[in-house]
């Protein structure tokens, strides 16, 4: 039996017709791919991601990351792409919600507002519950005095200050008390060449050797993590911490971390407990500490004991050097650049853990002052979001999948979120109780209403509540009868919050740092050592 | 491990897990299921006797409970001004239709809570005795009582009370002896939901209050330590009180509406003899009586000289704080009883006291039931020790004669049932009168009845709500604002029926001749008894029905569209008041120029036009 051979000619065309479609085909696919791309770029896994170009010899603006990584600029079109999608998205969802339970807009709003307040409440609440079987890292006092000081390392001390010329004194003092060889500290002081005040009170408080000061000429951005990168490639040992200017830590602190390092190696950043020395100041330092009890006691350790990124907070935080040499240093433009470079540290993969170990810092104590900080810190998870959500598949990717990125939507731009909305709220049942206005009647039918009120007063009750448990934990009995003003201060919250806001949309290119005024609870010359 | 909320070792932690994985194993497990078991049992035992409805409030619970998912206006506004606990345990049940037309919602509702309540005395008596054998008995004493299980198969408050009052106690002892936040936590929280159950409950946050503040002080603690101490108690504790208050400002526009209210007892109680009024000694009487005659003699008796006895040996022991915190826990109903008889707010009848007219409220004696049980169990247990220690046979002779004469008032019990006897005599005699006019109504109603809206007070006519197996959205009463008030204002528009109390009855009491406004209203309006005409009439109630043809005839005559006016029209199952009396208003003028009406018409028609709502 002969091949037939007409048959091969017809193969021959078939499958010369058919690459010929496949090419067009695979071509329109990259045309699709292309534009999809173009149109959708924060599906794109940039490739310049998968190793930091790290360029530590940037002396511009001290930005060793890759700006796409960096608050330097907030527009790209990522940033454009996902949030017209996100728009589009969210009109669809309402349009659909209208057309499907015949309702008005603004009941879907209402509606969307009281699942994410009860989302919220659920989220904060699980954590919490999670809290109670958390235990901080911690060392005996005898493990601390069987360290004998050959075994430890250089340890590596940040001060940046500015305009302390105040409380030189106090932290010359704390560092002085902290229990560490003196031959292995290695204490960085980043100076402004412009600000004499605290050069010259640095010059009179003889400092000893192991003090490292270095001036920095004027360069923008004017922030505390562009500081920390100017001092960089001074860092020397394994280990790494900062302390603010007004800070006081426990005297055994860096010895402890040195024992939960070597005993969790996996950890790359200690993150300790905080409190205040300046409580009693005034009625917002007391609300302010019971926050902050809050927060370190019961919410940080929950979202640690749940393996959820945790933003760290801005002194007192413990690295280890090789870590942070991986990470790139800061974001120069963050304000918050504690809580960026927490998320940064679970995308690289690394993990963090909380010290049983207090330092004590100043809580602002003016209004004006405690307004700035917030500001400053509510805009900064503002960035922090921006930046990390540029390619947002790719962050759920490296921050540990869906459950820890929704743990940072509902810790970071979630906490932003609330507190905006929480002003907002407050207006419409002010304006509904003044007015008794049908229209915000009409707003809340009936099961939104009851799941408004459900969370508004549960939440209310149960956060404010939650602080009162916490200063009780900590045995700070005569700040709980305060807690019942945790409202008010929520009410500054969101004013913070909202001015926070505001300067993000009205002076974007704005990455000035609103500094906090520390030593107020100085007067007279009282020490708190 | 450190636990955060409460200083818990890491041993105590890990018992805890281990009884959590052999919970199917353990002795509160089985007390919780073998006091489910009674309680359904029970309640087939009840219901074959017909006495599951017998009391006005316990069809007004039922009905509440129903009406919250089942209403014209359903909602938060339908919980009304009682402690409102029981009515939201019960949602779920009185939802199902075939668990509220037989009402068994309340036995699904308080079974399991009084099995709880059992749990937690049985692991009360552990804790203070460390015997297993003597929290059983306690339970025993607790769930065998006659009246207990009755009130637990029907819809009524006791049985949640008092379950909740041992769980508070429970929680207290915990506390005392820990003094953890978790157990000053759970104790405030039960504080609150004992609040949340009757009215009783309000007397448990001064007194457990002082028991904590005595407390603190004795160990010496700083003032500031027992100021926040008060406050993380008081916060949550208080709560129940407050969202009672609360509750009366919104719906009522006033805090102490259970107090002022028309339908309080205080109010109720205005037109009723008040023997008790003014005199402590006769309130006392009359709360001991009934707490005898609900728990039995010889227990009553046996707890008053035991807990003189147990006060001296616990004061031996240096517990003295934690079992006179528990004593005063457990009698602070009775005391807050005792108290609202004496103030007039409340009223307790018992037969062989005046003013000898049967029993009424006499339920409240079952308050100290827990007490009783708590007390005996823990006589019961001094005897075993002292037994244990001594080696004498007379000790544990006692103990047995404890366990006999406590049992002996369930025994006659039973005993008088299984030979004919009348087992809840007291039930039957304190059962509404008027429940059987009521239930002829709803019988009579549920006939005739052509769909439409059916006007009615309920808090009067509780019977008929629940025995015509309507649904309760058919209904306009009093809590169905602005409903209930447009339709009282021009009922032939809005209700194509009407029950009311007869007002030709002598026996129909001032109360409810003060509180029931439609026929105060309507009885004798030449225009209503026009238009409606009288369907059923017995020695108490009375059945209207709106006369249809001749209404839509006279409305259509005026271009009036019948589709627009619920009386009318059946399918309109609800409707906005403004809309409709805008209707109506617009078509007024409209029509009246238009027809050039008689004055007469004129004067008929601008009486049917209610005001228009804005």
């Amino acid at each position: 039996m002969c091949f037939p051979f007409f048959v091969w000619d017809h193969m021959e065309r078939i499958i010369s017709t058919s690459r010929a479609y496949l090419v067009e085909i695979g071509t329109l696919l990259q045309v699709v791919r292309s534009w999809f791309f173009i149109l959708f770029p924060f599906f794109i896994y940039p490739k310049q991601l998968e190793h930091f170009k790290l360029d530590y010899k940037n002396k511009k603006d001290y930005l060793f990351l890759p700006e796409l990584m960096s608050t330097k600029k907030y527009i790209y079109p990522e940033t454009i792409s996902l949030s017209l999608t996100l728009l589009v998205l969210f009109v669809l969802f309402v349009y659909v919600l209208t057309q499907l339970f015949t309702v008005s807009v603004l009941v879907v709003f209402s509606g969307a507002i009281a699942l994410f307040y009860a989302s919220f409440l659920v989220f904060k609440l699980y954590v919490i519950y999670v809290a109670r079987s958390f235990s901080f890292i911690d060392s005996s006092k005898e493990e601390i005095d069987a360290i004998s000081d050959d075994s430890l390392p250089v340890y590596t001390i940040f001060l940046p200050l500015k305009y302390e010329a105040e409380v030189i004194g106090q932290i010359v003092k704390a560092i002085e008390s902290i229990d560490y060889p003196r031959e292995k500290l290695n204490i960085l002081v980043p100076l402004e060449e412009y600000d004499h005040e605290t050069i010259d009170a640095l010059k009179n408080a003889n400092l000893p050797p192991y003090y490292h000061l270095s001036y920095m000429p004027f360069i923008e951005p004017q922030t505390k993590p562009k500081t920390m990168n100017f001092a960089f490639d001074q860092i020397r040992g394994e280990y790494f911490v900062i302390y603010d200017a007004e800070i006081i830590p426990d005297r055994d602190q860096l010895k402890k971390a040195h024992l939960a390092f070597k005993k969790f190696p996996d950890i790359a950043c200690l993150q300790t407990r905080l409190d205040h020395y300046n409580t009693d100041q005034n009625i917002l330092t007391r609300l302010f500490n019971m926050e902050y009890t809050f927060y370190y006691d019961f919410f940080l350790p929950g979202l640690q004991k749940l393996g959820f990124p945790i933003p760290l907070s801005g002194h007192s935080t413990h690295f280890r050097i090789d870590a942070l040499r991986d990470m790139g240093g800061w974001d120069p433009y963050n304000v918050t650049e504690d809580c960026e470079i927490g998320m940064r540290l679970y995308r690289r993969g690394y993990k963090a853990g909380i010290l049983n170990s207090i330092s004590r810092e100043e809580a602002a104590s003016t209004l004006w002052s405690w307004i700035k900080q917030r500001t400053r810190w509510m805009k900064g998870f503002v960035q922090t979001t921006i930046v990390h959500l540029r390619h947002p598949f790719r962050f759920k990717k490296e921050i540990g999948g869906w459950k820890n990125f929704f743990a940072f939507l509902f810790t970071v731009p979630g906490t932003v979120l609330l507190n905006f909305l929480n002003l907002f709220s407050w207006v419409v049942l002010v304006i509904w109780i003044v007015t008794n206005s049908a229209l915000i009647k009409e707003w809340y039918p009936g099961p939104i209403l009851y799941l408004s009120t459900a969370t508004f007063i549960i939440g209310s009750f149960a956060f404010a509540y939650l602080n009162l448990v916490s200063s009780y934990h900590r045995k700070h009995f005569h700040l709980i009868k305060y807690g019942l003003l945790t409202p008010f201060y929520w009410f500054l919250l969101a004013i913070a919050t909202t001015r926070a806001l505001l300067q993000i949309i009205f002076s974007p290119a704005n990455h000035g740092w609103e500094k906090t005024t520390h030593g107020t609870h100085l007067t007279g010359g009282r020490s708190v050592l | 491990m450190e636990d955060r909320f409460c200083s818990v070792t890491r041993m105590e932690t890990s018992a805890t897990t281990t009884r959590k994985r052999s919970f199917f194993l353990t002795i509160e497990f089985w007390i919780f299921v073998v006091v489910s078991c009674i309680g359904f049992l029970f309640t087939t035992y009840i219901y074959a006797l017909d006495l599951m409805m017998v009391f006005v409030d316990q069809n007004s619970h039922l009905n509440i409970a129903r009406q919250i998912t089942d209403s014209l206006t359903p909602g938060v506004s339908q919980i009304g001004f009682w402690p409102p606990l029981l009515h939201i345990f019960m949602i779920p049940f009185a939802y199902i239709d075939v668990l509220f037309n037989t009402a068994l919602a309340g036995a699904f509702t308080l079974i399991p809570i009084v099995a709880l309540g059992a749990v937690f005395l049985y692991k009360l008596l552990f804790h203070l005795t460390k015997d297993t054998f003597v929290g059983i008995f306690g339970v025993g004493l607790f769930v065998l009582n006659p009246y207990l299980l009755y009130y637990m198969t029907t819809p009524m408050t006791e049985a949640l009370f008092v379950s909740m009052l041992i769980i508070t106690a429970y929680f207290l002892a915990r506390w005392i002896e820990s003094g953890s936040l978790l157990h000053l936590f759970l104790l405030s929280l039960f504080i609150t939901l004992t609040s949340l159950s009757r009215f009783e409950g309000f007397l448990l946050l001064p007194i457990v209050g002082i028991i904590i503040a005595v407390k603190l002080f004795k160990e010496k603690k700083t003032i500031s330590e027992i100021e926040g101490t008060g406050f993380l108690f008081g916060l949550v504790a208080a709560l129940g009180i407050f969202l009672v208050l609360v509750y009366g400002i919104v719906y009522a526009n006033d805090p102490l509406v259970f107090v002022n209210g028309p339908w309080s007892a205080t109010v109720q109680q205005q037109f009723v003899d008040i023997p008790a009024l003014g005199s402590i000694s006769l309130s006392f009487s009359y709360m001991f009586e009934a707490t005898k005659l609900l728990i039995g003699d010889n227990m009553v008796i046996m707890t008053l000289v035991a807990s003189v006895f147990l006060c001296i040996v616990f004061f031996k022991q240096k517990q003295f704080l934690l079992f006179s915190g528990l004593c005063l826990v457990f009698i602070s109903p009775f005391l807050f009883d005792t108290l609202a008889l004496y103030w007039g707010s409340a009223v307790v009848y018992i037969e062989h006291l005046p003013p000898f007219e049967g029993f009424f409220n006499e339920r409240y004696g079952l308050y100290s039931l827990p007490f009783v049980a708590f007390i005996i169990a823990l006589l019961f247990d001094t005897f075993l020790k002292f037994s244990h220690i001594s080696g004498r046979a007379s000790y544990m002779g006692a103990a047995f004669f404890i366990v006999v004469l406590s049992m002996s008032y369930t025994f006659s019990f039973f005993t008088e049932t299984a030979t004919g006897g009348q087992p809840f005599r007291i039930i039957e005699i304190s059962a509404s009168e008027i429940q059987y006019d009521q239930k002829a109504l709803a019988e009579v109603l549920r006939k005739e009845y052509d769909g439409g809206k059916i006007l009615i007070t309920r808090a009067l006519q509780n019977f008929v709500t629940t025995e015509t197996k309507i649904s309760l959205r058919n209904y306009i009463h009093e809590a169905n604002h602005p409903y209930y008030d447009e339709a009282l204002d021009k009922p032939w528009f809005f209700a194509r029926w009407i029950v009311t109390y007869n007002p030709d009855s002598l026996k129909t009491d001032a109360w409810r001749r003060q509180n029931e406004k439609i026929i105060a209203r309507w009885a004798n309006d030449p225009l209503f008894n026009e238009v409606y005409e009288l369907v059923y009439e017995n020695e108490t109630e009375r059945l209207y029905r709106l006369r249809v043809p001749l209404f839509e005839t006279f409305l259509t005559g005026y271009g009036i569209d019948v589709k627009h006016i619920p009386s009318l029209n059946t399918e309109l199952t609800k409707w906005s008041p403004v809309g409709v009396n805008a209707y109506l208003q617009e078509h007024f003028y409209k029509e009246t120029y238009v027809f050039d009406t008689t004055a007469e018409q004129l004067q008929m028609l601008l009486a049917l036009v209610p005001r228009v709502y804005k």
